[in-house]
């Protein structure tokens, strides 16, 4: 079921807004009110909206970030596309020493994944999944 | 940001969402309340507030232990939710500075 469907204005402003409705929908529509999957939730989306916006449509103002959220029985499903080139993987690598533990930018994909969430990438779109029963 | 001080700790409370829309906004607050290097021994970012957080306020919060850890004093986080300090723990943080809870 299709909870949340947008296309998303390329500031920092713009994502915080959204993250606040999508979060608001999952309580209302969904029935979510687990605070501690609302927090990852919330960090997850930020994210990939920030990275989308930031470094996918550089703050261009004619751009814009779609957003879909999904929510079945299983799994929350989200899909966000920018109109910028695509991610680049090396985002995606870990990479734990502890100098890179305080480096400054770019840990956010590693951190999602830690949180459970699978993230797939096709060129400028991501699919993410969370497994519901995983946090039973 | 409320700025406190009790004996030389010196404690700042955030009254915003750590996120990237906001960061900026904070940093402006910051520099203007914070005090010279010798008012104060150990720096608390107290976190009560803030409810959300995302990877450009996990880099105000390194960069600012950066700053006070360079100016040879202690830095610490306090009243953060669970939640904000499991991310912490979950990036590996808390074994560059001590978290005190809510």
């Amino acid at each position: 079921m299709k909870v949340y469907e947008n296309r998303i204005a390329s500031s920092f402003q713009a994502v915080d807004d959204a993250v606040h409705i999508i979060i608001d929908v999952l309580k209302r529509e969904c029935n979510m009110h687990d605070k501690h999957l609302l927090f990852k939730v919330s960090f997850m989306l930020r994210e990939i909206l920030n990275n989308a916006v930031e470094h996918g449509n550089r703050f261009d103002p004619s751009k814009t970030v779609y957003c879909c959220v999904s929510y079945y029985e299983r799994y929350l499903a989200f899909e966000i596309e920018d109109e910028g080139a695509g991610i680049p993987l090396s985002l995606l690598h870990s990479n734990t020493t502890d100098e890179t533990l305080l480096r400054e930018r770019q840990r956010g994909y590693e951190t999602i994944k830690e949180m459970s969430f699978t993230i797939e990438l096709s060129g400028s779109k991501v699919y993410v999944k969370f497994d519901l029963h995983q946090e039973a | 940001m409320i700025k406190d001080q009790q004996e030389r700790t010196l404690i700042m409370t955030l009254e915003l969402d750590l996120t990237a829309n906001n960061v900026n906004k904070i940093n402006g607050e910051l520099d203007s309340l914070m005090p010279a290097p010798g008012d104060f021994d150990i720096f608390e970012l107290n976190l009560r507030n803030t409810e959300n957080i995302d990877s450009v306020g996990v880099t105000f919060v390194i960069g600012l232990y950066k700053r006070i850890k360079g100016m040879q004093k202690t830095f610490c986080i306090a009243g953060a939710s669970s939640d904000v300090q499991s991310l912490f723990k979950l990036m590996k943080l808390d074994q560059f500075f001590e978290m005190r809870g809510i």
